[in-house]
């Protein structure tokens, strides 16, 4: 017998096995619960694959859409059901970043603590940040042109306004194989986009602290220059050129020579710096992260790179924050969208609240910087174009490669009680300045004089 | 019948007109079923864990009149080697030499294991097995060893001792706690079930009540105590019966049947295990028996979902396989002398192999997968040899690779396994909405027949897990698994005063049983383990695996040694020991 008292461990063995596995078991619900619980199979809170409980509101309090046993019921109209449908997505699913699916564990309510149980079995209710009003000026001034249009509050975190284009009804979306290309994509958070013109801020920060004579340094613009055997033109020949009237002539060739000047490596670590490589976290949703290549080889591509084409690729949210920090001396509030969730629409649980980025730039680089922005308003863009606004600016016109342009125009508002950071890229436009300017007008206008 | 009807549509329609009361009932109810259920389960395994199952001392035997050893089980091991219950350190003993071992009727037998120098009682060479009298000189080499009984007296105080020790707790507070559990699971599945509820919910709860009382009541009469075991079960049988009230209300009666038809074989198998002679001479007969089913099971089998292991006989579904895990653990089980027949480990590895190339045609391969596990854990409490466990093994593994090759349906479910939401309509199916389902319930649950799950195939069976989790939340599953997990502590902690290796071999085999049945099934349909599709016992709606998950229970009943614990050990027998019951 007492061999065999030994050999019972084994048993043991096996019974410690089942505990682990639970253990397992529990750490995969902690972590992947809500995944499984919003589940479209699951019946307390699906009927027939559309999400039953729930309601999302702009932060006025429109109602976007509410979910019911009988289907989502949208807002009425048609217009901001289209320039909002980024934002609110539909109850397919069919735009990943949109609150519908983005935030449907917190539309379920769902929790570890009581799964998808609630007594009165409605869900919550979400206020996002959008001004879908907004939302509306954004997508009637864009019209007929695919682009985006992003704003939000530097100090706060609040994104006021994220419109994505083509759009699409959310009552009756298109099927995917006949939606235009771009219709599910939210253009603002999940694309990258050639930047053109106005990634030369990040050159022109570079050089504020790494040339040490930018100050009295000068350039002649004939039109055209040669780098390595190569060829870069300007849209003009500038002639005598400083710092300033470089950066508001957006002139290529003077920016050519600068980024060779400060060389590929230094280039990257402003970009870093900025958070351009990286993605944010906007209540649970990854934007895109931009990606850039430097040669480190004074060439052709580190002139163009300089300049904001060859390879750089940005994401329109993240230059959108580093205006903000510009704007803020160095640091912006990190944007967010879920401005309010409410239990029965009464009581609120969640508060977005503003969360400081690290610095991506420094604040006396950013206020030289902001003097230039002005400057470019003042002198190439016209004052006179953003009545009653103190605005800030960079353009920019990239090259796509099909014989089209992206059009840009973004920067920030500096306003103690509209602290706004802007972008917009109209694709296949004419001119930043021209096409993109007066739709930021517009939507800033609108969002002013609120 | 006819009142029941009355009274639970008298019931639904006063629900149906006053919706509020049913809502805000479940959300209170949800709460009171989540304290009596870790009231329930708490308290049993508080009392099994603490309360000692102390050895009893059955005499001393004297080893050339100065060493006094107790001797604590009924088989003791005579020999050189460390482990022998009565260890000699004498070179002309070998490792292991004898026997000695009490039978039923409370006489000492010595067996010699074919010795190198033989072993004499009062000097006559020992040649079969022969019995040992107090005052018999055995010399086993050059130590003269004496049986001695204990006193009157000892007797005495060893009884006040073990009654001090051991002290279950009362059955009562529990029992009530279970029938008050029913009685609301009741009114909460007729609440949430509306017009599939039937008054033979009511019925099948009402059954395994009663059973519950008399059994106690009836054990209690035959001055009985220690009911721990028996109230988890109780306990899981009773979520059994909600789930399977949920998901398939008409089959909650046959369940409730089961159940009795369990707790019968398992006080059969109590009553049988009292004699092991008896045990042992029908070993082969059951063994005929047990095959003669998966045979017949494989040429009448059904195909049911891609595994044949179902037979209809006068229109009840039987699955011979469950009832065969009982006789598997009969004949793998073996007191000490049979640990030295080469014949006894012959029939149990042949009977092993039956049973498995039955379930591999069959295509079975979780019902396999639990029977190599117990055959494994078994075959090692017998012969404790690593390295011989670890070729089993992986001779066992080649042959599984092997049945993935040619059963397409379990190729699949092993192809599909950590991949579940890759094909979460197809192969994944069942995982996934598994998992859903649980995550939904949360901590605890959205009440009894309010969920979905029961809608997915096999949710009362090879997904009960997700059922439970669902319905009445993480804290009430893991509650069960608790349940199950705690047989297992009982068994081993049992061996350390077991009175013949029988019962804490069968008590281990059956523990492994259940316990990896439970694992199968939990881990399978969360996505753990690849989905096997083996019932969750005590729980899953399913006849034969409710019997048969009773029926493992006696085994570990058997092995309780705490003082009337055990219905495995009539109280007359004792008394022919030599003992007086207080």
């Amino acid at each position: 017998m007492a061999k065999i008292e030994k050999r019972a461990f084994l048993c043991l063995i096996v019974s410690l096995a089942f505990v682990l596995g639970i253990l397992f078991y529990i750490g995969e619900l902690v972590v992947d619960g809500d995944d499984w619980a919003t589940f479209y199979a699951n019946q307390h809170i699906y009927h027939n694959g559309q999400l039953n409980v729930g309601a999302i509101y702009d932060r006025d309090g429109n109602l976007l859409v509410e979910n019911t046993k009988k289907g989502p019921v949208y807002n009425e109209d048609y217009e901001n059901r289209v320039a909002n449908v980024h934002a609110v997505g539909d109850c397919y699913g069919n735009v990943a970043t949109g609150a519908q699916y983005a935030f449907r564990s917190d539309l379920v309510g769902y929790n570890f603590l009581t799964g998808t149980y609630s007594i009165s079995s409605s869900g919550r209710s979400i206020y996002l940040s959008i001004d879908s009003e907004a939302n509306k000026e954004a997508k009637r001034a864009l019209g007929y042109s695919d682009g985006l249009v992003g704003v939000y509050n530097y100090k706060t975190g609040e994104i006021l306004c994220m419109v994505s284009s083509p759009g699409y009804d959310p009552k009756n979306p298109p099927s995917p194989d006949q939606a235009a290309s771009g219709t599910y994509i939210n253009k603002f958070m999940s694309s990258t986009i050639t930047p053109g013109s106005i990634f030369k801020l990040v050159t022109t920060e570079a050089a504020l602290e790494q040339k040490v004579d930018y100050d009295s340094w000068t350039y002649t613009c004939t039109g055209k220059t040669e780098i390595n055997g190569e060829i870069v033109h300007c849209t003009a020949a500038h002639g005598y050129q400083d710092k300033d009237a470089a950066l508001a002539n957006s002139c290529n060739c003077a920016y050519a020579h600068l980024a060779v000047d400060l060389g590929g490596k230094t280039l990257r670590k402003y970009v870093k710096k900025a958070g351009l490589d990286s993605s944010y976290d906007v209540d649970g949703i990854q934007t895109a992260k931009g990606s850039f290549n430097f040669p480190s080889e004074s060439n052709i591509n580190l002139s163009w790179a300089g300049i904001g084409q060859f390879e750089d690729q940005v994401n329109p949210l993240s230059y959108m924050v580093f205006m903000g920090a510009i704007a803020n001396g160095g640091e912006a509030a990190m944007p967010y969208l879920v401005k309010d969730i409410k239990v029965e629409n009464a009581f609120s649980i969640h508060k977005g609240k503003a969360v400081m980025t690290d610095e991506l730039i420094n604040s006396n680089t950013a206020s030289l910087l902001a003097k230039m922005m002005k400057n470019n308003v003042k002198k190439t863009y016209g004052e006179y174009n953003y009545p009653g606004l103190d605005i800030y600016a960079k353009s920019g016109t990239a090259e796509r490669g099909d014989g089209y342009a992206n059009t840009w125009f973004t920067g920030f508002l500096k306003d103690e009680e509209h602290p706004y950071a802007f972008i917009v890229c109209v694709e296949k436009g004419a001119t930043g300045a021209g096409t993109a300017g007066p739709i930021a007008n517009r939507v800033l206008q609108s969002l002013v004089s609120k | 019948m006819e009142f029941l009807n009355g009274f639970t549509s008298g019931l639904s329609d006063f629900i149906a007109q006053n919706n509020d009361i049913g809502i805000i009932y479940t959300a209170i109810a949800r709460w009171v079923f989540v304290a009596i259920a870790v009231f329930v389960v708490v308290r049993a395994i508080r009392s099994l864990l603490i309360t000692k199952n102390p050895s009893e001392v059955w005499a001393y035997v004297q080893i050339d009149g100065i060493e006094n050893y107790p001797l604590t089980h009924w088989e003791n091991l005579i020999g050189r080697h460390k482990h022998c219950d009565i260890q000699i350190n004498d070179s002309q003993v070998s490792r292991s030499h004898g026997t000695l071992t009490r039978n039923s009727s409370g006489k000492w037998i010595f067996k010699d294991l074919n010795s190198a120098n033989g072993s004499f009682i009062n000097g006559k060479l020992v040649t079969e097995p022969k019995e040992v009298k107090p005052g018999d000189t055995l010399l086993v080499g050059q130590s003269k060893i004496t049986l001695m009984p204990i006193s009157l007296e000892e007797q005495r105080n060893n009884m006040e001792f073990r009654k001090q020790d051991t002290k279950p707790m009362s059955p009562w507070p529990s029992l009530l706690a279970i029938t008050i559990f029913q009685l609301l699971d009741v009114i909460q599945l007729n609440i949430a079930l509306g017009d599939e509820f039937t008054p033979w919910v009511v019925v099948a709860f009402g059954l395994l009540c009663a059973v519950m009382w008399v059994y106690v009541l009836f054990l209690k009469g035959m001055q009985r105590r220690g009911f721990e075991m028996e109230t988890l079960a109780f306990f899981l049988t009773t979520i059994g019966l909600s789930t399977t009230a949920s998901a398939n209300p008409d089959a909650a009666i046959k369940l409730a049947i089961a159940a009795v038809l369990g707790i019968v074989l398992m006080v059969f198998v109590c009553i049988v295990l009292r004699n092991l002679q008896f045990m042992k001479n029908i070993r082969k007969i059951l063994v005929i028996v047990a095959a003669g089913l998966l045979l017949a099971n494989l040429v009448f089998g059904t195909v049911q979902y891609g595994a044949a292991n179902w037979i209809y006989i006068g229109g009840i579904s039987i699955q011979p396989s469950e009832l065969v895990k009982v006789v598997f653990i009969i004949i793998g089980a073996a007191s000490l002398d049979e640990l030295f027949e080469m014949k006894n480990l012959t029939l149990f590895i042949a009977f092993s192999v039956i049973c498995l190339g039955c379930l591999a045609v069959m295509g079975d391969f979780g019902t396999a997968a639990i029977f190599f596990a117990t055959f494994v854990v078994m075959a090692f409490l017998r012969e404790g040899d690593f390295s011989k466990l670890i070729l089993i093994v992986s001779l066992a593994v080649a042959g599984g690779l092997l049945a993935l090759r040619f059963k397409e349906h379990i190729a699949q479910r092993f192809g599909v396994w950590r991949h579940v939401w890759e094909d979460v309509d197809n192969l994944g199916y069942q995982q996934t909405r598994t998992m859903s389902a649980s995550a939904s319930g949360g901590l605890i649950g959205v009440g009894a027949g309010n969920g979905w799950l029961k809608e997915i195939f096999a949710a009362d069976t090879d997904l009960v897990f997700g059922m439970i989790s669902e319905e009445w939340g993480l804290i009430i599953a893991l509650l069960a698994v608790t349940a199950i997990i705690s047989f297992a502590l009982f068994s081993v902690m049992s061996i350390m005063s077991g009175r013949s290796a029988y019962y804490t071999i069968a008590a281990c085999g059956a523990t492994t049983m259940l316990v990896v049945q439970t694992m199968l099934n939990v881990f399978g349909s969360l996505d753990i383990l690849p989905l096997t599709g083996v019932t969750f016992p005590f729980v899953s709606n399913g006849g034969t695996s409710m019997i048969a998950a009773w029926g493992l229970l006696g085994f570990l009943k058997a092995a309780d040694t705490r003082q009337n614990a055990s219905i495995a050990v009539s109280l007359a027998a004792k008394k022919r020991g030599g003992r007086v019951d207080g």
